[in-house]
């Protein structure tokens, strides 16, 4: 019974771990794709505006975006903490409950 | 050195640096247009610049009065032939008032700055043209935009922050698409909102008898404002904003543009009545003017040019980056095909597009020509290197690898 229990809790982090994954890659791509910049070109931590010279507009276009994909609503008045993508992987978190 | 000349200074210098990275002139120093060119720059969209009926309503004008009184336009009078046009203007509009103003600019800042409290929310489609935006920012309002013609994303906002103003343009002059204004009256009538529809780019050109977009779509009661630059099919130089009497009446003394700044001219009144009677009878030269440029969207489309979301007059080649679009300046010029370089602040970072704006008078020989030319220069200006190319669906790419 115990490792009938341990295997099931193991598949079911990896089963997480693949929709976080999924997740993750998907955040980017919107992300990447609104900024008009490459995935590869963009660290987690790159501030979209100052480093990517993203228009601070087209961050309106991302959130929008999000929303759609992720169907949640979010604050705008998140958006300065949404300035880099583990800044918007954090937003998105709280606001769905992930 | 000062704060205020250290700013300059390095705002000239940036300026300076940013030109140089474009390879060579975009604006000044580009070489002028020859008569045998092909002009794709202007918004006069059914070519009524040079209509005889205009021309001769201008100059008659201009031999009888000159320049006019030169004064605010607080102080004209109900006689005025600027009155008369306001109330054809409103009429042909299906509008209850019409108010006149210098430009498009103006009506857009004055109304909003009149009409939007402060800390009022206005929602505004990121695309909005700028001179909404300078509106939200004279009226010390709060500017709410929403992503680009997306109504549920819109209605999302409107619930977080409470009703407002909703601002967009009717046509896009970047992207040329048009908005999706039924459900954005949908949308305004479930939030409580009021709505102002920018119809620079649709006044003249759809519609019954060329009225814009909001009448051809039977949503007059619905729109509260509608405001448009009459440089556009109109073919001259001032702005209006249809409204209510009451606003139309309360306008003149609150907007401050139309307060401190001189009223129109008299030639610019007359032109602009002589253009409203020549676009009223246009319905030929709109005809025209929709089948070339579905004509040359689909040419573009078939040669591998990413265009979407244009479904307009307005098409834009899109090279993505400033260098990007002064490669293909120069290789169109050079064909005798002149278009319209827009670079930020027009557009956002890495969205720098070659415009082509349609009009309805070219030849089927211009069509062909402008079409030849773009073929011509795909390798040269690298086209299958654009991210827009790369956008395309795989079975349109084949198009660019010719």
């Amino acid at each position: 019974m115990q490792t009938t229990d341990l295997r099931d809790d193991h598949s079911t982090r990896t089963r997480d771990h693949r929709v976080t994954g999924v997740r993750d890659d998907r955040i980017t791509e919107i992300v990447c794709d609104r900024l008009e910049i490459e995935p590869g070109e963009i660290a987690e931590t790159d501030r979209f505006v100052e480093e990517h010279g993203a228009d601070s507009l087209a961050l309106i276009g991302v959130l929008a975006a999000l929303e759609k994909e992720f169907r949640v609503t979010i604050d705008q008045n998140e958006m300065p903490r949404m300035a880099h993508l583990a800044g918007v992987r954090q937003v998105l978190a709280e606001t769905a409950g992930w | 050195m000062s704060g205020e000349l250290s700013f300059l200074q390095e705002r000239l210098q940036a300026w300076n640096a940013r030109q140089a990275s474009w390879g060579g002139p975009l604006y000044r120093g580009r070489p002028t247009p020859r008569n045998t060119d092909l002009t794709l720059m202007s918004n006069d969209y059914l070519a009524i610049g040079g209509h005889p009926a205009v021309l001769d309503a201008q100059v008659r004008s201009l031999r009888a009065q000159g320049n006019g009184a030169l004064m605010s336009g607080v102080f004209t009078g109900d006689s005025d032939p600027l009155r008369r046009l306001e109330a054809d203007l409103a009429h042909w509009l299906g509008a209850p008032s019409v108010m006149l103003s210098q430009s498009g600019w103006s009506a857009n800042v004055g109304l909003i700055q009149a009409v939007c409290p402060a800390g009022g929310s206005v929602y505004v489609d990121e695309l909005a043209h700028a001179s909404l935006w300078e509106g939200i920012s004279a009226a010390h309002a709060v500017a709410r935009p929403f992503a680009h013609n997306d109504t549920e994303h819109l209605e999302r906002t409107i619930r977080q922050h409470g009703p407002g103003l909703i601002a967009f343009d009717t046509l896009y002059s970047v992207t040329g698409d048009l908005c999706p204004l039924p459900d954005l009256t949908a949308v305004a009538r479930r939030t409580g909102c009021d709505l102002i529809a920018d119809e620079s780019h649709t006044l003249g050109v759809l519609g019954p008898q060329g009225g814009g977009l909001v009448p051809s779509l039977g949503l007059t009661d619905a729109v509260a404002y509608r405001t448009a630059s009459l440089a556009k099919a109109f073919a001259g130089r001032a702005g209006l904003i249809a409204c209510s009497p009451e606003v139309a009446g309360y306008l003149p003394y609150h907007s401050l543009g139309a307060v401190f700044s001189s009223t129109l001219l008299p030639h610019d009144v007359a032109g602009l009545s002589a253009a409203l009677g020549v676009l009223r009878t246009a319905d030929d030269r709109r005809e025209r003017l929709e089948q070339h440029s579905r004509h040359l969207r689909d040419g573009l489309t078939a040669l591998g040019y990413h265009i979407a979301p244009s479904e307009s007059q307005i098409i834009p080649l899109q090279p993505g980056t400033e260098p990007g679009v002064r490669r293909l300046q120069q290789a169109l010029d050079a064909r005798g095909v002149f278009g319209a370089a827009f670079v930020p602040p027009s557009v956002p970072v890495r969205r720098c597009v070659h415009r082509l704006s349609v009009h309805s008078e070219l030849a089927p020989a211009d069509l062909d020509r402008v079409l030849d030319a773009c073929a011509a220069v795909r390798d040269e200006v690298g086209l299958r290197e654009w991210r827009s190319t790369r956008r395309l669906p795989t079975r349109r790419t084949a198009a660019v690898h010719h």
